[in-house]
């Protein structure tokens, strides 16, 4: 190993993060290298330095002074959309999901001929799917299932 | 509070705007807090009132911590740039200016005024160091925690926490240079 190698591991071969043949090999450099051996102890005496906290106890009155200051908040838009709508958009995704199965289903199948024999709801619907590569076809796919399950009709298909 | 589980039920409550929550987090964390202050600044008084800050900056930007589980990473981090952030707007304590004391300034034998200066010199590397980096050198050596439980507390992988602290002791020994190379 090169000086310029063994200096960026030095601080990691320090902290034990080295796997075993890593560490050998700095550890042979270190040992013949007097530049990087000055280096890492250069790190070690880093390390020395940081003294660790004294133990202290906070006067007793802080948390009086905290609340005094505190306003009242309200929870942010997404805690609220994720405390009070978790259900409601899980259940969307996998209607979004489903949209999206039944809309490649029907991008697969023959073109869309209106036929006089087509329930108006279906003619609607054929519609909306052929055109998925628009803008907001998803949303209105999704509308699509919407109206089917206040109509009754979510096995339908 | 070493139950992730409660933790991160209590940050979701404080976060819905429940006051006795907070104060729970608060208790359980203003030890470690006002000591890691107090570290910095050297004066129980103005550690008392940058706790207090570090608080309610915390109930004010609870909404912006995405991992509860990181609440104390996260209440260390906002510690250290209160901590900096008064530094540099109260000039006549600020321990980046060399020049500057760090607690009232005395008639100090030569000897103890170096050892001043070299406190004085690593505080400064500890809070100039960039946050992530930061937090783990406070948790790791400051506080004395174990890489794999700083891991733990951050929700990070060990790796992760031990390449930040070989970057943060590589950035501080840089900056000490004068201190760990003359002892050498």
């Amino acid at each position: 190993m090169r000086c310029k190698q063994v200096t960026e591991k030095l601080a990691e071969y320090q902290l034990g993060a080295l796997d075993e043949a890593e560490a050998a090999a700095v550890a042979e450099h270190v040992a013949q290298c007097a530049r990087c051996r000055a280096e890492l102890a250069a790190l070690e005496r880093t390390a020395e330095l940081l003294e660790p906290l004294e133990p202290a106890s906070p006067p007793r009155d802080l948390w009086a002074g905290v609340k005094r200051r505190m306003r009242p908040r309200r929870a942010t838009a997404w805690d609220a959309l994720a405390m009070r709508w978790r259900p409601a958009l899980a259940v969307g995704v996998a209607l979004l999901v489903l949209a999206s199965g039944l809309a490649w289903l029907a991008l697969r199948g023959p073109a869309v001929q209106p036929s006089s024999e087509l329930l108006a709801s279906e003619y609607q619907e054929q519609q909306i799917m052929a055109q998925w590569g628009q803008p907001l076809a998803d949303d209105a796919a999704l509308g699509i299932m919407f109206v089917s399950l206040e109509n009754g009709e979510g096995g339908r298909r | 509070m070493n139950n992730t589980g409660a933790l991160a039920h209590a940050v979701h409550a404080a976060r819905r705007g429940d006051e006795r929550a907070f104060e729970g987090l608060f208790r359980a964390y203003q030890g470690a807090i006002y000591a890691l202050v107090l570290h910095f600044v050297g004066d129980p008084e103005l550690a008392a009132d940058l706790t207090q800050d570090v608080f309610v900056r915390a109930w004010e930007k609870l909404g912006r911590l995405r991992e509860p589980e990181a609440f104390g990473g996260w209440l260390r981090a906002l510690a250290t740039n209160i901590v900096r952030d008064h530094f540099r707007t109260a000039r006549q304590t600020d321990p980046l200016d060399e020049s500057a004391p760090i607690v009232a300034e005395t008639e100090e034998p030569p000897e103890q005024a170096a050892t001043h200066e070299r406190e004085r010199a690593v505080r400064a590397a500890v809070l100039e160091l960039p946050e992530h980096q930061r937090t783990v050198v406070v948790m790791h050596h400051l506080e004395g925690k174990r890489v794999d439980d700083v891991a733990a507390e951050l929700g990070l992988p060990k790796g992760t926490v031990v390449s930040r602290l070989a970057r943060g002791r590589e950035a501080m020994r840089r900056k000490l240079a004068r201190f760990v190379d003359e002892e050498g």
